[in-house]
């Protein structure tokens, strides 16, 4: 009795024992970091939850995740991490020139294996890989796709009887009367001079067409040309018209856009992002902004169909990752469930091919702006995101230059046309 | 006292652990930043050296010489405005006021405040259309004075130097403060048994006697001057078209935007030197003068 009772006591044990050991050594505990950008509101719910997801299904993997600003976290964390290979094992980069140094200096993982091993190069929506393409390697998953467009209050236009214009005569004819009558026609921040590119560079697609301007960016065909002189020439004539706030050059992008969501201002030529402003609750012109795309200029290149925008948000994975298989697959699944969710929010478009989704659920200026530009025939990245280093400063510099008016038109394109050359030379 | 201070061995051994820690976090660096101002080097892939030809370029560089210039100029403001300010007001709050402490409190807040909050506050203040600047000149019937302060190349810089001399008025205030309460009893007694008034006591016994403070705090402000970068990068980054550039923003931009680490070393490393420097100017002026008296 003894014999057998401590017998079953010793299975017991065993069977205990194997029991809590199976578990635990199948697989091992892995811990992912993702860097990425999104520290509050919306899209950090929206990151939070996939993790959450992620996390239950794959009960073995942690996803340690780390937001930062995005403009800190372009400029300075990033470089300085990537310099020693030491960002997240997942993490946020812009394609285009942004993420060429990464890319040169061997901090991001190639990721063609894995998009073929998988089979995901048909998910993906055609076009919306080449600015995470180097050297003929993929090297980054996009996330959204935005187009820039003119977004218009309805009821200041109805109130001061000005149609929504269509060509570039029109347009100044609305920022005519629209200043006759003590309304800031246009915003404008120009302290942050991207502001200033967003409207310069789509002009630019208007009179030299998206191929050209697309080839000069590369350095096959030079800055220095008419078309680029008349875009830049363009805007002069918009802020010699008074088309923009008072004080321009002084006041931020987000001071000048607020004024816009407060209805106060005529248009705003901004990303498909703002989408999302215009349909807040928190602001005062749900249900009044009409979309539109930036007025045809006579004899230019580019017709209404071209657009500047593409795809330029990626996600990277860190090429010195301990777990590549693991983050390829967690960066895949986070692409495109944000790509999905952001979509709803209004604040991009979807670089995916994703299951039907449910339009009431999605911002209705968003889905305004998605099929305006569904007969789209060209796109043009801003330049500053299209460009590297030195050249964006340049770029910057003689944005202001225009506004301030201490730059001409011919010298800007002099300019630009220098810094392209420059950033090639290396 | 004495003989602990001639025990080098303790010294050694109570001064190392801080001077490791100095060593590694303030001189190192420099040092580091020495060698990358050499280099062409984009801050990730492997530099290139290029010897003395960051210096050469800086010193050709009309924008760094502007920036160079309105840092100095900043100075200047620091030095014959914010000073002379701080030092009235410590000399009114020495003499006792109803409420002394109070306003001695008050005056000290901005300092307090962190630099990017007052900078924000400014930059609403400034406001071209709705600014408390331009809206107060507006109902004192002074539209003429209206400007686009932070817009225009011609009021950018002097926009941002007002809310930067303007808050360490009180900083300075309180070394003058401060310095100028410890001058002892017996000598102030003496002077007014003496018969002098309100202001040969400012003058002849509490200026005199505080001088090395006067030097302290000229040496903090023009340092603090020369470096500075907050505020300018929250008001106008620079701009429009560089008219408010300092060489902290340069070196900023040419770090962070350009991505030329080794020609915003060369930039650190002027800045630090051309501090050392007028540190040293500072310190051989006021050892003459005090010379003089």
């Amino acid at each position: 009795m003894k014999k057998r009772m401590s017998l079953f006591v010793a299975l017991v044990m065993i069977l205990g024992l194997t029991l809590s050991v199976i578990p635990g050594s199948a697989e091992e505990q892995i811990t992912l970091n993702f860097w990425h950008i999104w520290p509050t509101d919306q899209m950090s719910e929206i990151v939070d939850r996939y993790i959450e997801i992620y996390e239950s299904e794959h009960p073995n993997i942690h996803i340690e995740s780390s937001a930062y600003q995005e403009v800190d976290y372009q400029t300075a964390k990033l470089p300085i991490a990537a310099a020693t290979k030491s960002q997240g094992d997942v993490f946020f980069c812009w394609g285009g020139g942004a993420a060429q140094t990464y890319v040169d200096a061997g901090a991001v993982l190639q990721l063609d294996p894995y998009l073929e091993k998988y089979g995901i190069y048909d998910e993906i929506l055609d076009g919306t890989l080449t600015y995470g393409t180097y050297n003929g390697g993929v090297y980054g998953l996009p996330l959204k796709q935005w187009a820039g467009v003119l977004f218009c209050n309805q009821e200041l236009f109805d109130q001061y009887q000005v149609k929504i214009p269509e060509t570039w005569d029109d347009m100044m004819d609305a920022v005519k009367t629209f200043r006759a009558n003590g309304v800031t026609p246009l915003v404008l921040g120009a302290k942050d001079a991207w502001h200033i590119g967003m409207i310069q560079n789509a002009l630019a697609v208007r009179t030299a067409g998206p191929e050209y301007v697309n080839a000069a960016l590369s350095g096959e065909a030079t800055m220095n040309c008419e078309e680029i002189i008349r875009s830049a020439q363009l805007l002069v004539d918009l802020n010699h018209a008074d088309a923009f706030c008072n004080g321009t050059l002084g006041i931020s992008s987000e001071e000048a856009q607020e004024e816009f969501y407060m209805g106060m201002v005529a248009m705003y030529f901004g990303g498909s992002w703002c989408a999302s402003g215009c349909d807040s609750e928190d602001n005062d012109l749900v249900g009044k902004v009409t979309v539109t795309t930036l007025p045809v200029v006579d004899g230019g290149k580019g017709d209404a169909t071209t657009y500047s925008g593409g795809v330029i948000d990626f996600m990277m994975v860190n090429a010195a990752t301990e777990h590549p298989d693991e983050a390829f697959d967690f960066a895949y699944g986070m692409t495109k469930y944000m790509s999905q969710e952001c979509y709803k929010i209004g604040d991009s478009l979807p670089a995916w091919k994703l299951p039907d989704i449910d339009e009431s659920e999605v911002s209705p200026t968003l889905i305004a702006i998605k099929n305006l530009i569904q007969d789209s025939t060209g796109y043009v990245l801003a330049w500053d995101t299209f460009l590297a280093g030195a050249a964006i400063d340049a770029h910057y510099q003689a944005l202001q230059a225009l506004i301030a008016d201490t730059m001409t038109p011919e010298e800007f394109a002099v300019a630009m046309d220098e810094a392209v050359k420059a950033m090639y030379a290396k | 006292m004495e003989r602990a201070l001639r025990d080098k061995r303790a010294i050694c051994f109570f001064v190392i652990p801080a001077l490791i820690w100095f060593v590694s976090i303030a001189i190192l660096p420099v040092m580091q930043s020495v060698g990358y101002s050499f280099l062409e080097w984009n801050g990730i892939t492997e530099g290139r050296f290029i010897g003395l030809e960051n210096y050469r370029t800086l010193l050709t560089d009309p924008l760094f010489w502007q920036s160079f210039c309105n840092s100095l100029l900043l100075a200047a403001a620091s030095v014959f405005i914010q000073l002379p300010i701080s030092m009235f007001l410590a000399m009114i709050l020495v003499n006792g006021v109803k409420g002394e402490v109070f306003y001695r409190n008050v005056f000290f807040i901005p300092v307090i405040i962190s630099g990017t909050v007052i900078a924000n506050l400014w930059m609403k203040v400034y406001h071209p259309s709705y600014g408390l600047l331009n809206t107060i000149l507006h109902s004192a019937g002074m539209d003429g004075l209206q400007h686009e302060w932070l817009g225009s190349t011609d009021t950018a810089l002097g926009a941002c130097f007002v809310p930067m001399v303007w808050q360490y008025i009180g900083y300075h205030m309180l070394l003058y403060y401060s310095a100028a309460k410890s001058i002892s009893d017996d000598i102030l007694e003496a002077a007014r048994v003496d018969g002098a008034n309100k202001r040969q006591m400012v003058f002849r016994i509490i200026i005199p006697q505080i001088v090395p403070m006067i030097k302290a705090s000229v040496i903090f402000a023009i340092i603090g001057s020369l470096k500075s970068f907050d505020m300018i990068q929250i008001l106008t980054k620079g701009g429009p078209v560089h008219a408010s550039e300092v060489p902290s923003l340069l070196m900023y931009v040419n770090i962070f935007t350009t991505r030329r680490y080794g020609y915003a070393s060369s930039i650190a490393i002027f800045i630090i030197v051309e501090c050392l420097l007028f540190t040293l100017v500072i310190q051989r002026v006021f050892g003459a003068l005090q010379k003089d008296e």
